[in-house]
């Protein structure tokens, strides 16, 4: 499941018969509860599992955070047992260290993973430690909260305490920013990628005319009206080529309350290219769009 | 003696005279410290008041304390954003529920430790700085419950 799946469960909330306008839908919703897992930071080319069982610290650091979200009532996904779930883990191991991450996140169904780093410092004035939390959305990849938090320094070796008072430092404001940008997401709609590209050997390219019109303004004329609240970025533009790195989309279908999903949107576009008499060809990966063009 | 006793009784017949105290009414400031201990699911503050008694002045500041805590945030704390994002939209949306918290002291629930740290009387107030410790985790429950604030998710 991905946070955009969960937004399924968000129309059991809203009466599909009485759609009214988007901010009416947004008060009616209650909040879905995203799953989540909480995994260890792992440099590029090692193995998130050995990273795990080699590193005491990090597990308590691990534990520690999933204890902030437990009691904010927010139940997380074990990651040892998704670990253990990855049979052939050992295999993947030898191969490709690096697409376990992946791998775990899919297997989990978490729509949110965490990230926990943590480091010991030792100083002649005293050891502490440093915990460094990062919240992803595992749709598309995009950070949604990060924090560090350094211990105070103690005469000490008991590393767990360090850990717990950095992680008690830091998670309730972490907590709440990742509510923050879950209630922008409510607000101002999800973000997805569209790229819109010409077929090799077509005919036409983004400067062509359509009735007097560039193809690539007619593009993002549409894009404009379409876009949640209008809002649109175009990250850049050739005449074979056209990205647009942010478009917003709603959560609920304005019209009938219903989850507005990607695919919504990527229907509604190829309707309009071929209503210009184009021949298209759609990918829709994650929140990722790309739209080839021919004529 | 008998003017003495004169004198006296009319010191005495003023002082009967004398109007009690105006209650202060309450003030919101910004006089709200975080004491910079974390302890998960609490949050310990400093918070100032003003009253025409010292019991007054405690009630103050722990409505100091808690209207920060909702409205504001907490610089330098874990709660550095308010607990209830929009305070004009949730007290208009909830007056019986806000009524009741604040006013009618139902925050008491939520206050686990409630002690003086400063105090000091003059002739007309008394102005006090008050150790408070909230149940933070139980107060959001609470706000979440009653819809004021939505509970964490999308």
């Amino acid at each position: 499941m991905r946070l955009f799946s969960i937004v399924a469960a968000i129309s059991l909330f809203v009466m599909p018969a009485q759609a009214g306008t988007s901010r009416d839908l947004k008060e009616q919703h209650s909040s879905v509860q995203p799953t989540i897992m909480v995994i260890p930071f792992t440099p590029k080319g090692e193995s998130l599992r050995k990273n795990l069982e080699s590193d005491e610290h990090l597990r308590v650091a691990i534990t520690k955070v999933k204890e902030g979200f437990d009691n904010r009532g927010i139940n997380t996904i074990d990651l040892r047992a998704k670990l253990k779930q990855l049979s052939n883990i050992d295999a993947l191991e030898a191969e490709a260290v690096d697409d376990i991450k992946n791998q775990v996140i899919e297997l989990s169904g978490a729509d949110v993973y965490i990230e926990v780093e943590s480091k010991i410092n030792r100083s002649n004035t005293g050891n502490s430690v440093t915990i460094v939390v990062t919240a992803f959305d595992a749709f598309n990849g995009q950070s949604l909260a990060n924090k560090v938090s350094i211990s105070p320094s103690f005469y000490t070796e008991k590393f767990d305490k360090l850990i717990e008072k950095a992680v008690d430092n830091v998670i309730e404001d972490f907590l709440n920013t990742i509510q923050s940008k879950f209630d922008l997401i409510v607000e101002n709609g999800r973000s997805i990628v569209l790229n819109v590209s010409i077929a090799e050997g077509s005919e036409i390219d983004l400067d062509s005319e359509f009735d007097k019109d560039l193809l690539s303004d007619l593009i993002e004329f549409w894009v404009e009206e379409n876009a949640y609240n209008n809002y649109y970025h175009l990250q850049g533009m050739t005449t074979s080529k056209m990205i647009f790195d942010d478009i917003k989309i709603p959560l609920l279908d304005p019209e009938t309350g219903n989850t507005y999903r990607v695919t919504h949107f990527a229907a509604k576009f190829r309707r309009y290219l071929r209503e210009l008499d184009l021949e298209v060809e759609r990918v829709v990966q994650g929140s990722n769009l790309v739209f080839i063009l021919k004529q | 003696m008998k003017k003495a006793l004169s004198v006296l009784g009319l010191l005495l017949l003023l002082n009967a005279c004398k109007s009690p105290s105006q209650p202060v009414p309450f003030e919101r400031t910004g006089a709200v410290t975080f004491t910079g201990k974390e302890e998960m699911g609490t949050i310990m503050l400093y918070a100032e008041g003003i009253g025409s008694n010292l019991e007054e002045a405690i009630g103050h500041a722990e409505r100091n304390a808690l209207e920060n805590l909702l409205f504001k945030g907490i610089p330098g704390s874990n709660q550095r954003q308010p607990l209830v994002p929009s305070e004009q939209e949730a007290l208009s949306k909830n007056p019986a529920y806000f009524e009741n918290l604040i006013r009618n002291r139902g925050y008491q629930r939520f206050v686990m430790e409630s002690s003086i740290r400063e105090n000091r009387s003059g002739k007309e107030s008394n102005w006090v700085k008050q150790f408070i410790k909230f149940d933070l985790a139980n107060l959001r429950k609470d706000l979440e419950q009653h819809n004021i604030i939505r509970k964490f998710g999308i």
